[in-house]
């Protein structure tokens, strides 16, 4: 039985039908990207996943769960880490008290922290380079700022399954390269993980599984070399595109539109 | 080194509740096991009063070398002003009142100051509630305070007093004007009703009250409503002799848009002294003489000052 | 980052503060006493000190703390920092509960208690469980939506409240408007302050109790689930909690205002927003303003018992301002 098995699922907000009959099986250890243009429901199917909304119909199991339901000690947040796309606090916690919020409900005591959190939550700031945020407010934080500390907080819950939404959307590149290590590391340590994102080069990279999710209900699921492929990208995202690669890594590059102007020759 | 929630909820909540007991305790002193015992009565009567009314009658009772405090606001007679002040009778400081340990206090209504009647009762304070919105009744309290002071026969000379001065008036307006009004606010339109004591004087000066509706004391009154009164004198009160000027001079103004009345038409509207007329007192008299020279006078007057 | 060792320390320093500022408080007033005086048991003196001004003080720091903290909480409830115990409808709910009363005319009275006192109660509670029905009929139970309901019926009964007005006479206006400036009086019987007591501490501790997911559910609901709290459950328990702890509040002293909107948010500027440091601190900060606003009250005009409402809102807005003023960057404040 897979890790985590969607099947039938369906999914509208309001009159605005999302998923049809989304049927999808993903392993536990794989490091799995999730592409595909906006509006194709890559943020609604995490927070799906995540227990954040329930379904108009369809089962959704992780590990055997389903997310939206549970009791107060089964909840998905002992299976499930969410790392959201983008959220204005609305109070000023420091940062290390925003990852130390995942140890709440893992800690032995409910009430103060113990060492063995402050410990977790040092090594988890450590591993997203957001030690020296730590006692910054969290709303005087740029937005990359935040979403490496929102990770940090999703490696402290210390879960098997990390669902991301597009992660690195805020960060440069140098902190996006530190992160996918950091994620890749998370991955040898057998953690699952499902990110949503938009840059297919770095998610040729690193990932293992890719999900490609495109208008009309297309839908593509496997392994990485075999789905990034040039015609399943121009079906999803309507464009096309061509393949190169560099030292044994692919990577893609949109064909432009009309006439070809002037390129950079390497 | 983290200790068991448990225990500091324990503590923190036994420390709070714990403070919270000591000061009970101590602002209890002693009542949390029993009566606290009650202190003997003052050998002498020290009497605080509440309502400037209630200070008047206290003095026309011959009763002002018993008193030790007053309401703010009793200004009549003019010795009352050098009594202690203890608050209003909206707002009586409570502190006042105890300080100057009293042994009865009178008051028109303690509904919302049962606190301070409590108080008092642990002090060994006797406490005297009248209400006075009629001319019974003030008869009646005059009587209750005789009867609490031992001033009975003051009481009952008090009372005949005010009545003959009430009697010297009957009838002598009877052939001046009919309807009289008494405006007690220009906004929003109030005067008083039928079921006032203002009634009970015009009827015994043989006038009668504009207003005849008996639903509310002191009714708003619309513009229409106003104009169908048919007043043919409109009476209005005022605070200090300064203020007469004011407001004989405003009400002109105010009241020339209401064309249709005759209180207007004849330029008949009086100012009277508030203290005369807003108090249910022993210079109840005065007041009756100031409206019947208002009825009777031909033009703008004032009511004759104290 | 907090150790119980250093929370207890930090409440430690403010009871002993409160303490302090509560028995300073007691020995000034309009009447001189003597010290002297009252420890020998001399009158008035000692009848003054202990069963008028003591248990007046001491009902400000139970109105103080009840109001400051739950102000924190609705403030983190409805995640708004401008956000007050009396925004869901709470104060006109309970005038309303009190112009009935006072139109009725009933006379009963628990001890020391007035009618009027369990029918602001009552009103209070009644408009919270009505704002929260309309906010779930409506589907709007977000924070947004519960103030918006809030509003409308703040904007109802206050409606009603002005038309009851109209018809009153002025002895029941006055006793209304009373209610409605906030008032403190020394409340001296046992069985009084049990309940109360009862009540707050009951209202608080829940409230403290869950201090640490109320923290987690300040990100969102959708975070808070990630992260293992029911919003579901935690927000009904803590609404609940929080209307009770406001609702024993207003019945004791009337609607006194601005405590919780000031106290709690200078306090979480100054000691940032944790719950489990922001309550107690709300809790005692709250008493030691309410005890000083009321002595301020007490002497400000001599003779005359200013509402301690009034010196709450001549009090709280300049203080707000200064605040806001020495911290030009919030360190800890965020979302304004």
């Amino acid at each position: 039985m897979s890790f985590i098995q969607i099947q039938n699922l369906a999914f509208s907000y309001g009159g605005l039908r999302v998923f049809e009959n989304l049927s999808l099986e993903i392993e536990q250890g794989r490091f799995c990207g999730i592409a595909g243009p906006n509006g194709a429901g890559k943020s609604t199917l995490l927070e799906l996943l995540a227990g954040h909304r329930k379904p108009s119909s369809g089962k959704i199991r992780i590990g055997g769960l389903s997310p939206a339901g549970g009791g107060f000690k089964r909840s998905i947040s002992q299976l499930a880490a969410f790392v959201p796309q983008e959220s204005t606090p609305v109070f000023g916690y420091t940062s290390y008290e925003i990852v130390m919020m995942a140890r709440y409900f893992r800690s032995r005591r409910f009430f103060f922290e113990q060492e063995e959190d402050r410990k977790i939550v040092q090594e988890a700031m450590r591993q997203t380079f957001t030690e020296d945020l730590a006692s910054r407010p969290i709303t005087c934080l740029s937005g990359g700022e935040r979403q490496r500390v929102y990770l940090a907080r999703a490696i402290a819950q210390e879960t098997p399954l990390l669902l991301l939404d597009e992660p690195l959307s805020h960060l440069d590149l140098k902190h996006q390269i530190l992160i996918y290590e950091a994620l890749k590391r998370l991955h040898r340590e057998q953690k699952t993980i499902l990110m949503a994102t938009h840059d297919l080069n770095l998610a040729a990279q690193y990932c293992d599984w890719m999900i490609l999710m495109g208008p009309g209900g297309r839908l593509f699921s496997g392994p990485v070399q075999e789905i990034l492929t040039e015609e399943n990208i121009g079906s999803i995202y309507g464009i096309e595109c061509r393949v190169y690669t560099v030292e044994g890594m692919r990577f893609f590059v949109p064909k432009a539109a009309e006439g070809e102007g002037k390129r950079a020759e390497y | 080194m983290a200790r068991n929630p448990f225990t500091i909820w324990v503590s923190f909540f036994g420390l709070l509740i714990g403070l919270m007991l000591a000061a009970v305790l101590l602002s209890g002193r002693g009542w949390l096991f029993g009566e606290a015992p009650v202190p003997s009565r003052p050998d002498s009567l020290r009497i605080v009063s509440l309502a400037p009314n209630l200070t008047e009658i206290l003095f026309a009772l011959g009763l002002q070398d018993k008193i030790v405090g007053v309401s703010s606001d009793s200004n009549f007679p003019p010795q009352a002003a050098q009594y202690k002040k203890v608050g209003s009778f909206w707002n009586p400081d409570v502190e006042a009142v105890l300080s100057v340990r009293p042994s009865l206090v009178v008051t028109l209504g303690f509904a919302q100051q049962a606190n301070l009647a409590a108080l008092l009762e642990k002090a060994g304070c006797q406490t005297l509630q009248v209400d006075i919105d009629t001319i019974d009744q003030l008869y009646g309290a005059i009587r209750k305070i005789g009867r609490a002071t031992g001033s009975q026969e003051s009481a009952e000379r008090l009372i005949k007093e005010i009545a003959d001065g009430l009697e010297a008036y009957r009838g002598r307006a009877a052939d001046c004007g009919r309807k009289v009004l008494w405006v007690v606010q220009r906004q929003p339109l109030r005067a008083a009703g039928k079921n006032t004591y203002f009634t009970e004087l015009l009827e015994t000066a043989g006038a009668v009250n504009a207003v005849q509706s008996a639903v509310f004391q002191y009714p708003p009154l619309s513009e229409e409503q106003f104009l169908l009164t048919g007043a043919d004198v409109i009476i209005e009160t005022a605070d200090s002799s300064d203020d007469w000027q004011r407001q004989k001079a405003s009400a002109e103004i105010f009241y020339s848009r209401f064309k249709g009345i005759p209180a207007v038409e004849q330029g008949r509207i009086c100012i009277v002294d508030s203290d005369l007329l807003c108090r249910l007192g022993p210079r109840l008299p005065l007041a009756m003489e100031a409206i019947v020279n208002c009825i009777c006078s031909q033009k703008l007057e004032q009511g004759k000052p104290q | 980052m907090i150790t119980s060792r250093q929370l207890l320390k930090e409440i430690g320093f403010g009871v002993g503060g409160l303490a302090a500022v509560v028995l300073l408080c007691a020995l000034i007033g309009s009447e001189p006493l003597s010290l002297e005086g009252i420890v020998k048991g001399r009158q008035p003196d000692a009848q003054i000190f202990f069963q008028v001004r003591l248990p007046r003080l001491m009902l400000a720091v139970l109105v103080g703390a009840a109001l400051a903290s739950s102000g924190a909480v609705f403030q983190v409830l409805l995640r708004n920092p401008l956000a007050e115990p009396y925004i869901l409808g709470i104060s006109s709910g309970a005038g309303l509960g009190v112009m009935l009363a006072v139109l009725a005319g009933f006379q009963w009275s628990w001890g020391e208690l007035s009618a009027q006192s369990l029918f602001a109660f009552i009103g209070a509670l009644a408009t919270t469980a009505l704002v929260w029905w309309i906010g779930g009929f409506t589907g709007r139970t977000g924070g947004p939506g519960m103030i918006l309901a809030g509003v409308v019926v703040n904007v109802f009964f206050s409606a009603v409240i002005m038309l009851l007005t109209a018809l009153a006479k002025a002895g029941q206006i006055q006793t209304t408007l009373f209610w409605l400036m906030g008032f403190l009086s020394s409340y001296t019987e046992m069985k009084i302050w049990v309940v109360s007591v009862f009540l707050a501490g009951a209202g608080f501790g829940i409230l403290l109790w869950l201090s640490p997911q109320l923290n987690i559910l300040s990100l969102g609901t959708a975070q808070a689930r990630s992260l293992g709290v029911v919003p579901e459950r935690l927000f009904p328990i803590a609404f609940i909690a929080a209307s009770l702890l406001t609702s024993a509040a207003v019945s004791l002293s009337g609607l006194i205002g601005f405590v919780g909107l000031i106290v709690p948010h200078s306090v979480r500027l100054i000691f940032g927003p944790d719950h489990r440091r922001l309550l107690p601190m709300c809790a005692l900060f709250g008493a030691m303003f309410l005890a000083i606003a009321d002595t301020i009250a007490r002497i400000l005009i001599p003779q005359a018992q200013l509402p301690v409402g009034v010196i709450t809102a001549l009090a709280g807005g300049p203080f707000f301002l200064l605040l806001m003023i020495r911290q030009s960057k919030p360190v800890y404040g965020g979302g304004l």
